[in-house]
């Protein structure tokens, strides 16, 4: 964490002198270090940073979207949601601290929730009493830093995800960025609940995202 | 010292926005008290993150969409882009009022007045005499909350100190988190943040311990059916009120 936060003014020197962030997927440390910065820009209400960031993260936003669609979905959903995903991006810059989290996993907590919030706005007619931040709050706001993992670990997560067995890969896809749930992926896959539900946690093992003192709940 | 927690499932559903938002609010509850857990959140929201970013430069893309190419029934990015800056501008404008819909209290304001509760929570119950109790059992009043969706009950129990409740097996899915107090079945004790799922089939006694009172927030996707005679009697007022 104190090497990243040395390395901050360098980044944002290059941020700023570079027209086009790097497009190259070799260089992901580089560019989430990258995209945090513009962030910090976009916090300032700085346009071109708003826009370079826009045309980067709305492409990855109308895939997520299309990755898990729900029945009767509308065509135009990946655009509304790529739309208030932004709007929130631009309002919300300011609270994001690249020292708790990276932007794309800042992006992602803002996608799913405007996501369900847009399926619920257009599912029901009932009065909703909690805000999605509510229900899928903001943990970071209240985690100490020195809890969180750190940007390089999650470098460290995505090399481990390149060498992750097909079969453990092929689960967690299903359930994370499909949406499903352990029972749906099951059905889908035809396979035992219990295997499914095992299969995900010895990925998720192998990745290195248990928590340590919870290691005895994925062998059981 | 919280003992029971989400599996890692569970978790993971609830980081991935999967699972209802009912049971949304039951895991969200015990985070609130779980500091573990929420780390354990934060790593899959990385995990979010990085499927995210993997969305771009995978052989794995959904439908096989070229993303970076706009799909046809898509708008080109610069006109989304100047569309989202026109809503911007008009909603930084302080003429026009935001469409979002501000709710009656703020969380900050709910959970400063029941401090030792989850936000959330304190914000669905701020107006306690809107709360509804009603007696299922001598020791143990159930009171509905309202969350705004159709496929879960959720209700706050109270059981009171010493006191024992129903035997009841599960047709559907309940989760259960402890607010305050505690109370123990066969398998264990639970106090203030642990969390329960019991899944259909499951038989269980829940029975408050003797030293305090015990208010529980409780997420139930099927009727809970109390057995045994006294349990038949009772049925009837414990019916599914989704809300």
């Amino acid at each position: 964490m104190l090497a990243s936060g040395n390395d901050l003014p360098k980044i944002k020197a290059k941020v700023t002198d570079r027209i086009d962030p790097p497009t190259s997927g070799s260089q992901n440390t580089l560019r989430d270090d990258t995209w945090s910065q513009t962030l910090l820009l976009i916090a300032q209400k700085d346009r071109k940073a708003f826009e370079r960031f826009f045309n980067h993260y709305v492409p990855l936003i109308r895939g997520y979207c299309l990755s898990k669609p729900v029945p009767d979905q509308s065509s135009s959903l990946p655009d509304e949601l790529a739309q208030e995903v932004m709007i929130k991006v631009w309002q919300k810059a300011n609270t994001f601290d690249p020292k708790k989290a990276s932007a794309s996993t800042w992006v992602f907590t803002l996608a799913r929730n405007c996501r369900i919030d847009l399926l619920r706005r257009s599912n029901r007619h009932i009065a909703q009493p909690l805000e999605i931040d509510d229900l899928w709050a903001d943990e970071e706001e209240h985690t100490p830093v020195t809890h969180l993992q750190k940007a390089r670990d999650k470098d460290l997560i995505a090399k481990a995800w390149q060498v992750l067995p097909k079969d453990q890969i092929q689960v967690i896809r299903k359930v994370f960025m499909e949406g499903k749930t352990h029972l749906e992926a099951a059905e889908e896959m035809d396979l035992p609940l219990g295997t499914v539900k095992s299969r995900v946690r010895l990925g998720l093992k192998k990745l290195q995202l248990i928590v340590a003192n919870r290691s005895n709940e994925v062998d059981q | 010292m919280i003992r029971h927690h989400p599996d890692i499932n569970l978790l993971l559903e609830y980081s991935a926005g999967s699972i209802d938002s009912a049971v949304a609010l039951s895991v969200s509850a015990h985070l609130h008290y779980c500091e573990s857990c929420s780390e354990q959140v934060n790593r899959f929201n990385q995990l979010g993150g990085i499927l995210l970013e993997e969305l771009e430069h995978s052989s794995y893309q959904p439908e096989n969409v070229n993303l970076r190419a706009t799909p046809s029934m898509l708008r080109p990015l610069d006109q989304l882009f100047d569309s989202v800056m026109a809503r911007v501008d008009g909603i930084e404008n302080p003429a026009t009022v935001s469409e979002a819909q501000a709710s009656e209290i703020p969380i900050a304001v709910a959970s400063k007045i029941r401090r030792d509760l989850p936000a959330n929570l304190a914000k669905l119950i701020v107006k306690p005499r809107f709360l509804k109790w009603r007696r299922v059992a001598p020791a143990m009043q159930i009171a509905h909350l309202k969350t705004g969706q159709n496929r879960c009950e959720v209700s706050l129990i109270k059981i009171g100190a010493g006191g024992r409740v129903l035997e009841h097996n599960h047709k559907g899915n309940e989760y259960t988190v402890v607010l305050r107090g505690a109370f123990s079945d066969q398998d264990g004790i639970y106090s203030a943040g642990d969390f329960l799922h019991r899944k259909p089939g499951d038989v269980h006694t829940p029975n408050a311990t003797a030293d305090a009172d015990c208010l529980c927030l409780a997420v139930v996707d099927a009727p809970l059916k109390f057995t045994g005679l006294l349990g038949w009697l009772i049925n009837p007022f414990v019916q599914l009120q989704p809300g």
